[in-house]
């Protein structure tokens, strides 16, 4: 029988990996990640998970190798970071992607030091984006323990096989508790059957060698020719085009087997279909944007929200659909592309540059190194950008506008901002 | 959607009784959206905390601090003053742990009885009368408060806040003095006659 029970973003994953069978978990606790691995070393302990080995490790960097071994033994597996720590593990995060080992890992988002911070952004999920895994972002506990299960499928899936986060906000889900139902282990096998995976080490009588070096061109054989490294990450770059549609189809059948959609799969749309203006956002930013769009429409603005779900690969030809009717896209960052802009505004950009009736973009960043975003401060980006939207220069510059940043309260002028 | 803030110390369980109370109100199946957290410093013993709670019978989406609370309750008497009151709605209610009555603690801080019902109970003495304290020798009261607001106007009563006693601590001897000092909370809490 299902199970309904109050925890915690950190759980709900534990919970999503205990559902999954997962059989190597390894792990280095950072705040604001630590509770999910403690839990699942908690069931292993009890015995709730008989067949899962929980590898103590003595570093991030250890923890991902830990896993991509047992990967490669034919092991589910599962591990989980945050910010600094994600950033020790990133050499092999590659290694991870071009092994093409379905790793599931989630990303309790944290603001990257320096200064420290333990509070959340998604500064540290965005660093990652080109290692060639795939990226969902989740917007409550349940999507939490939805997101790591469809992952899972999609990942594991013979046409992918490629490594995949869930990014879930530090403190704002990882520690907030809210009601998530755990589904019944049968239930989840007929989902998401046993791993078939396309190594495994152990099977002595086909010894092969893994990621030797490899030359940029082809090597010539008799017995045929073996791809150089540019072949391999020409079909790393397809499995990713290709996996689109593959987690969209994994959404829709979750959503049918569990009663539980999220969009279709690649975003989730809010009072979108007749708006004029468009937020887009993801994770705790885009469900902060709910109440936004709420009260804005009450004022008689047409709003909706995008709230991106899938971030790696990015959707572009779903994103040119879902603001093919918009005149003006609001994007709010949690995060910054040092130098040029918010990372999914500069995105976004990209993606609709070549699209039919582009809206207008304006981005803005919020809420870095967990500093609160309220209501409030969104609405005021909305209106700004309403009120500013015909004014070419506004439109041709890069968006770098920090809201609620206090600089007067530290003695600074206005102009010299 | 209610909104409740804890304030507390470090080390007195004001999360843990936010946890409890979004169990209660699941289990009392009016409320079955809850969002509940700590307001996410880097806590330490001693300090102020303050533990914020949504519940609602529609999906919660708001992610950020609660600015204004429908009741603001309060473990930990040194912790209270106008930083609590200013950040009570109009209509809403204070519920505190001291051993003063409502209209002591109305005239000390100047509380308008039309916009602010107030709640005390003697949570402390409650916990030192049972026993009921922590390795440290300190009164437990996290969970007695419980009791408190089963006895108020949020729709849920004082089995559910029992049930989610026992699910956060399991059976046993000390859970069992944890739900006597909750229903003790809920006989002896005083409401100030002034009902808005």
């Amino acid at each position: 029988m299902p199970e309904r029970k109050v925890i915690t973003g950190n759980h709900a994953a534990a919970y999503a990996c205990k559902s999954a069978g997962v059989e190597v978990v390894a792990a280095y606790p950072i705040t604001p990640q630590s509770p999910v691995v403690e839990k699942i070393s908690e069931f292993v302990e009890s015995g709730e998970l008989p067949n899962t080995q929980f590898v103590c490790v003595e570093s991030e960097q250890s923890a991902i190798s830990a896993v991509i071994a047992a990967s490669q033994m034919g092991c589910r597996v599962f591990t989980a970071s945050s910010a600094n720590g994600l950033a020790y593990m990133y050499e092999l995060l590659c290694w991870a992607a071009g092994s093409r080992l379905p790793i599931v890992m989630c990303i309790a988002t944290r603001a990257l030091g320096a200064p420290w911070s333990v509070w959340t952004d998604h500064q540290d999920a965005f660093s990652v984006r080109d290692v060639g895994f795939m990226q969902q972002f989740v917007e409550s506990n349940q999507e939490t323990y939805d997101t790591v299960l469809m992952s899972y499928r999609v990942a594991e899936d013979p046409r992918v096989y490629l490594p995949a986060f869930v990014s879930y906000d530090g403190y704002i889900l990882s520690h907030t508790t809210m009601s998530v139902q755990i589904e019944d282990d049968d239930k989840v096998r007929e989902f998401l059957p046993p791993l078939k995976h396309h190594l495994n080490l152990t099977d002595f009588d086909n010894v092969h060698s893994v990621n030797p070096v490899t030359p940029p061109g082809l090597t010539i054989r008799p017995e045929g020719n073996t791809p150089g490294y540019y072949e391999f990450r020409y079909s790393m770059q397809k499995a990713h085009e290709y996996s689109i549609e593959i987690v969209e189809e994994v959404a829709k059948e979750f959503g049918e087997k569990f009663g539980r959609y999220y969009g279709n799969g690649i975003y989730k749309s809010y009072q979108a279909d007749d708006a004029e203006v468009l937020i887009f956002a993801v994770a705790s930013v885009a469900s902060e944007s709910r109440g936004v769009v709420d009260t804005l429409r009450n004022e008689g603005l047409k709003v909706g929200l995008i709230s991106l779900k899938l971030y790696r690969p990015f959707p572009i030809e779903h994103l040119r659909k879902a603001f093919s009717k918009a005149k003006l896209v609001v994007v709010f960052d949690r995060d910054v592309g040092y130098g040029v802009e918010g990372i999914l505004c500069a995105e976004l950009k990209t993606a609709l540059y070549a699209a039919e009736n582009r809206p207008k973009i304006r981005g803005f960043v919020v809420g870095l190194g967990g500093r609160d975003i309220t209501a409030d401060q969104l609405i005021g980006g909305v209106k700004l950008a309403v009120q500013e939207q015909e004014i070419p220069e506004v439109e041709k510059n890069t968006h770098v506008e920090f809201i609620g940043v206090h600089l007067e309260e530290l003695g600074f002028k206005k102009e010299e901002f | 959607m209610i909104e409740i803030i804890f304030w507390g110390r470090g080390g007195m369980g004001a999360v843990t009784a936010g946890k409890i109370l979004s169990d209660a109100a699941i289990l009392s199946e009016n409320y079955p959206h809850v969002s509940t957290f700590p307001s996410f410093g880097t806590e330490r013993r001693g300090a102020p905390i303050l533990a914020f709670c949504r519940i609602s019978d529609e999906p919660i989406w708001v992610r950020s601090h609660i600015q204004k609370a429908d009741y603001a309750i309060v473990l930990d008497e040194t912790v209270f003053g106008d930083n609590v009151i200013t950040r009570i709605k109009d209509g809403g209610a204070l519920i505190l742990n001291t051993f003063k009555c409502p209209e002591d603690i109305r005239k000390e801080y100047g509380i308008d009885p039309a916009k602010i019902t107030v709640v005390t109970a003697d949570l402390t003495q409650i916990a030192f009368d049972l026993n009921l304290t922590n390795q440290e020798n300190q009164p437990i009261v996290n969970t007695s408060v419980l009791g408190v607001l089963a006895q108020s106007s949020l729709k849920i009563n004082i089995g559910d806040a029992t049930q989610a006693i026992i699910n956060m601590f399991g059976e046993g001897q000390k859970t069992d003095l944890n739900i006597k000092a909750a229903e003790q909370a809920a006989k002896t809490a005083q409401v100030d006659e002034v009902k808005v």
